[in-house]
């Protein structure tokens, strides 16, 4: 081949709306290398795929400036059809197979193999009946070049699931003309053999001349498997290189960035912490649809703010979740040398626990009720405050909610036209703020805090985060913080945990160079990596 | 808010013209009727109306005569029984052209001598019908009373009339037959009112004679057959000048009018219905020019049904239906079907959505109004039994439908609807084998029990009568109305206690709920137990008010007519409060009782009240039910 790249995406620049998602950005493949693009949450990763499979939402949403190059002719991909055509495959990380089917038709499907019969000569092609002899040998060869051994004509169903995966692909490679294949994060759902065989699948499509797009974050495999290396961060091209030319700890840096300028300075702390554990959780499993935790150990301790990140998916925001009975929960929990009884809210409450959800609209509020009901509720519930009467006639006394909530509402600052204002009215970060106050509400001595800056403009972050700064130095409140954004644990917190797969991956402190961090993100501990 | 468009603006700055064109005219009517004008007209018009009276006689007679002739014409020449019909037509329509013609203008009439005559008449007359009213009204006072007597007296003697009950009743027959008509075939008129009938005579006579001056047609015979209808359009001299315009115009006497004439007259006439159309206009111009705000604060669905309401109220005012009684059947069916409506409240607010499975606790409460009336209670007793049984019977039923409904999560419309018709169904089947044994309650012939059930003996309209007063012609059954009160308030109470509140937020947002330590699914349970309660009280109250129980399938609709109302009211599916339910009703069955009149005021033909009932009340709730979705801030 005289072509020096199968894919040319130059200059890519994508806006949905006001913000700028893809910001020039640069994507070269060569033909037959296995080419790593690496990247955060967020980073731009999946928005430029969807250019590349001429995606219905991207032309919805404004189409993309830049130029797209396959096999060094312009392309106008339109469509995913026409990105088909053009030969290009996906491998997706959900598995789009038929369960019911066998392994030959869903790598056959909507391609199958006909010859004309009886019926279909006079009612058209589209009653041809299948040629399953020929559709299975396609598919057995198919199969061979991915490298399992499994029979044609088993059902999909009955297959393990690291299995389906080199279905998928086989299902690909099928088709004929492919010439670039993206996988998306393929190693997510397989164990570590699985993977193992995997990338040497990957390493022998690559041997013959189909290119490879992979999409992971987790470095130890794109030092393993790709030839070249593209990072993106935050919408934005870092660099793209050689494999043979860099290291694991420059990938992890150029991932992660100088992103932590620090949003706000917190005040020194007047008296050192007192190194007790508030809370203690031993092999803690949360079954949080997508976020499952599989097995935790940590001990946060009293008086600190402890900041956890991850990934998305990764298992950060199950812990608080499972602590606080959300989620079907096993495991050891104490709060403050007490045993914690776990998959009970109330009891976790009673405990002197309290939780800002990350959910804000979904479980953090309610929405048509008023600011001061929202603030009150839990407080009413759990210790039966603002209520008055006799006996067991107790009514709920509008008199002392209000009296509170206006408290509330002068000391968090919250923008509001009264108290009786329903919350789903107000902003993003207001809603935030009466959130805090509803957990403030129960006077906690513990309180969890999940994506408390999610969906909040920057000023209203740095009024949030303050305000957790302050409740921590004035109250000795101990804080968990859960955070896509790094950069703000790392300016607040005083221990930072990285959660990788449901586990702990590594505690790590604010300042630690950014490599490490980017390392705990892909499941990796700096020390181990420094001595390997 | 957004600043209003200019097509508002416009439109309604045309419907206030309108308005103000209509009021006007309205009120220039009003004036008329007064004035010297109207009054000459109107001696003018009943001249004519006479004259015309007596010639529509006699064209009536010429056409028989002239279809008679026809008859014998065609029998003569052997002509078939359909083409004898065909020539009678043909030979009456020519004659009564032809006398039509002859009696467009009275030539030969004196009309000074008329006027005195019909006024003679018209004094005798009035002097008349004044003694006949008091001595009528006396009359009936006295029927009334005998009849109440007779009543009493086969009450204490346990006899029973079985007849009528056994069918199945419909509300607007009940309504109709409240209202007692008196039998006056027992009427003797004293020696001064025959005496004074006597008078009328000699008046009649003289103003006959001068019509039979003028139309010589007339013949003798016709003087005693005139007479009814000749009265009757003399008598109205005296009445409002409505009355007397249409009593006229009745009979054609329009005619006599000409151009501006005629035309003031029509405006003088309809100044009433002017000045209400009127009132409509501006209010349909306060609508448009405020709608946002009404927009937002009623809701779409509340906006659309209240305007309904009051073009209905427009309407019935045109139609001339009587207004005090139509607002008497509107609070008497609020209360009626308030507490049923208020059942739904803590099932939406438990987030079990719209319970229509209320039936279940229905038939707690027709089971406790059973034993009451198995055991002869009566009054007060019977009632409070009643309530008291239905609700400890419905405790249990809610308990165990709360948790199938627990069980099921995220269909619990479907399922509630199914669990309802299927009770009902079942219990179809159990009011034929329970054992009751009164033979109030059973069939004459064989066992089980009958379908309609008079609560007259034990509690009918026993919360009705309480403390019920009328004022200005308008019946408030207060006491029905306190006791549907009294169920709001105790819901709203029970709203704000810890509990209560953990109830609400459990139905708004279940995850809120379940993350502030609430268990939602015990919550869920009470709610169904509390609407399964207040069901059973509210189908005693229903029965108590109604007057009659209805066993088998008279329960199954029930739930459809409370979501409705409570819909109308502005809840949603997920979200409602007390005010929703006061509200709803009210508007709900409003328009169901004014739709029915206004229709049946509009179409005349008999049996078509029924259909239009249906129509209505179904029309009703499929237009609630369209709006459940509602809107939430989410």
């Amino acid at each position: 081949m005289s072509l020096e790249y199968i894919l040319e995406m130059n200059g890519i620049t994508k806006q949905y709306g006001e913000s700028a998602v893809l910001k020039d950005v640069t994507l070269k493949v060569r033909p037959g290398e296995i080419h790593a693009l690496l990247g955060e949450n967020g980073a731009g990763k999946s928005t430029l795929m969807n250019i590349l499979f001429g995606m219905p939402v991207i032309h919805l949403t404004g189409g993309f400036k830049g130029d797209v190059l396959v096999a060094g002719e312009p392309a106008n991909i339109a469509s995913p059809q026409v990105a088909m055509e053009k030969g290009i495959g996906m491998v997706h990380q959900e598995f789009m197979l038929i369960p019911g089917f066998t392994v030959t038709e869903n790598i056959k499907l909507n391609r199958e193999i006909s010859q004309p019969n009886l019926v279909s000569r006079i009612l058209g092609h589209e009653l041809e009946s299948l040629d399953h002899a020929a559709m299975a040998a396609d598919a057995r060869n198919a199969l061979d070049n991915v490298g399992v051994k499994i029979p044609e004509d088993t059902l999909v169903s009955a297959l393990p699931v690291g299995y389906m995966q080199f279905v998928e692909i086989a299902r690909e490679i099928d088709k004929t003309g492919v010439k670039l294949l993206v996988f998306d994060e393929p190693t997510a759902v397989l164990t570590e053999s699985e993977a193992d065989q995997l990338i040497s699948v990957m390493r022998s499509i690559a041997g013959s001349g189909i290119a490879i797009i992979f999409i992971t974050h987790r470095l130890g495999e794109v030092m393993k498997a790709a030839d070249t290396v593209t990072v993106l961060r935050d919408g934005r091209l870092v660099d793209r290189k050689a494999i043979s030319d860099t290291t694991l700890m420059e990938l992890a840096g150029m991932m992660i960035g100088r992103g932590g300028e620090g949003i706000i300075a917190p005040p020194p702390r007047r008296e050192p912490l007192s190194g007790r554990a508030a809370l203690h959780v031993r092999d803690l499993r949360v079954e949080m649809p997508g976020e499952m935790v599989r097995g935790i150990d940590l001990d946060v301790l009293e008086g600190e703010i402890l900041g956890i990140g991850g990934l998305a998916g990764q298992g950060k925001v199950g812990l608080p979740n499972g602590v606080m009975g959300l989620y079907p929960t096993a495991g050891e929990a104490e709060l403050f040398g007490e045993k914690l009884p776990l998959n009970n809210p109330e009891a976790s409450l009673r405990h002197g626990m309290s939780m800002v959800s990350e959910d804000r609209r979904g479980v953090g509020l309610l929405l048509d009720e008023s600011i001061e009901d929202n603030i009150c509720f839990n407080a009413m519930q759990i210790k039966g405050q603002f209520l008055a009467g006799p006996g067991v006639f107790k009514l709920k006394s509008t008199r002392q909610i209000r009296e509170y909530a206006r408290k509330m509402i002068k000391e968090l600052d919250i923008r509001c036209t009264s108290p009786a204002q329903p919350v789903g009215t107000l902003s993003g970060g207001n809603q935030q703020k009466v959130c805090i106050a509803r957990a403030l509400a129960l006077e906690p001595s513990f309180l969890f805090v999940s994506e408390p800056t999610r969906g909040i403009d920057i000023g209203a972050k740095a009024l949030v985060l303050d305000t957790l700064v302050r409740l921590n130095r004035e109250q000795g409140l101990t804080i968990v913080m859960v955070s896509s954004e790094l950069s703000e644990l790392r300016s607040i917190c005083d221990r930072v945990v990285i959660v990788a797969e449901g586990k702990v991956a590594d505690i790590l402190n604010p300042d630690s160079p950014d490599e490490h961090f980017g390392l705990a993100m892909s499941g990796l501990k700096a020390r181990e990596v420094a001595q390997a | 808010m957004k600043k209003r468009t200019t097509s508002q603006l416009a439109v309604s700055a045309l419907l206030i013209l309108i308005a103000l064109a209509l009021a006007a005219a309205g009120a220039w009517g009003l004036a008329a009727r007064g004035g010297q004008e109207a009054s000459d007209n109107l001696l003018r018009m009943r001249n004519y109306a006479v004259l015309r009276t007596a010639s529509g006689a006699i064209i009536e007679e010429t056409v028989l005569q002239a279809k008679r002739d026809a008859r014998d014409v065609g029998r003569d020449k052997g002509l078939s029984r359909n083409d004898i019909t065909v020539l009678m037509d043909e030979q009456g329509a020519i004659a009564q052209a032809a006398a039509e013609e002859r009696y467009q203008t009275f030539d030969n009439l004196d009309t000074q001598a008329l006027s005195l005559a019909v006024e003679n008449l018209e004094s005798a007359m009035s002097r008349y019908t004044a003694l006949e009213t008091r001595e009528k009204a006396a009359y009936a006072d006295e029927w009334l009373a005998q009849q109440e007597a007779l009543e009493a007296a086969q009450a204490a003697s346990g006899e029973e009339a079985l007849s009528a009950e056994t069918q199945a009743v419909s509300e607007d027959a009940m309504m109709a037959a409240t209202q007692t008509r008196v039998d006056y075939s027992g009427f003797v008129p004293s020696a001064e009112l025959s005496l004074l009938e006597e008078g009328l005579t000699p008046s009649y006579d003289a103003m006959y004679d001068v019509l039979a001056a003028a139309l010589p047609d007339l013949r003798p015979e016709m003087r005693e057959d005139l007479r009814p209808s000749l009265l009757e359009v003399v008598q109205g001299g005296n009445s409002p000048f409505v009355q007397e315009y249409d009593n006229y115009a009745s009979r054609g006497a329009q005619g006599v009018l000409e151009g501006a004439e005629a035309r003031n007259m029509i405006i003088a006439r309809q100044a009433g219905n002017l000045i209400v159309l009127a009132v409509g206009f501006v209010i349909f111009a306060l609508t448009v020019y405020y709608y946002k705000a009404l927009k937002r604060s009623l809701g779409m669905p509340r906006l659309v049904i209240s305007l309904f309401f009051i073009l209905l109220c427009v309407m019935a005012a045109l139609y001339n239906i009587n207004v005090p009684g139509m607002i008497s059947t509107v609070l008497w069916r609020t209360g009626m079907y308030g507490v049923l409506a208020l059942a739904m409240l803590p099932g939406i607010q438990a987030g079990i959505s719209l319970n229509m499975g209320m039936t279940v606790g229905i038939i707690a409460g027709l089971i406790s109004t059973l034993i009451a009336l198995e055991m002869n209670m009566v009054g007060w007793g019977s009632f409070f039994f009643s309530v008291i049984v239905g609700i400890l019977l419905a405790i249990p039923i809610g308990l165990v439908y709360g948790k199938l409904l627990n069980r099921l999560k995220g269909s619990e419309m479907t399922v509630s609807t199914y669990v309802g018709f299927s009770f009902v169904s079942l219990f179809s089947i159990a009011w034929m084998l329970l054992p009751f044994n009164n033979p109030k309650l059973t069939w004459a012939l064989g066992s089980g029990l009958r379908v309609m059930h008079n609560m007259g003996d034990s509690f009918g309209q026993i919360l009705d009568r309480f403390l019920a007063f009328d004022i200005l012609g308008v019946h408030v059954p207060t006491g029905l109305l306190l006791f549907f009160l009294l169920c709001c308030l105790l819901m709203w109470v029970f709203t704000r206690s810890r509990p209560g509140n953990a109830m609400v937020a459990a139905g708004a947002n279940p995850r809120f709920a379940g993350a502030a330590g609430v268990n939602v699914d015990k919550m869920r349970i009470i709610g169904t137990t509390i609407s399964t309660v207040i069901a059973a009280v509210g189908i005693i109250v229903y029965s108590q008010s109604f007057g009659f129980m209805q066993l088998y399938n008279g329960p199954r609709q029930m739930g459809f007519v409370a979501a409705s109302a409570i819909l109308i009211g502005g809840a949603t599916v997920s979200r409602a409060k007390v005010s929703h339910v006061i509200i709803g009703t009210f508007l709900f069955q409003g328009v169901l009782a004014l739709g029915i009149q206004v229709a049946n005021a509009a179409i005349q033909e008999g049996g078509l009240s029924e259909v239009m009932r249906i129509l209505i009340s179904n029309g009703i709730i499929l237009y609630a039910l369209t709006q459940s979705g509602g809107e939430s801030r989410g």
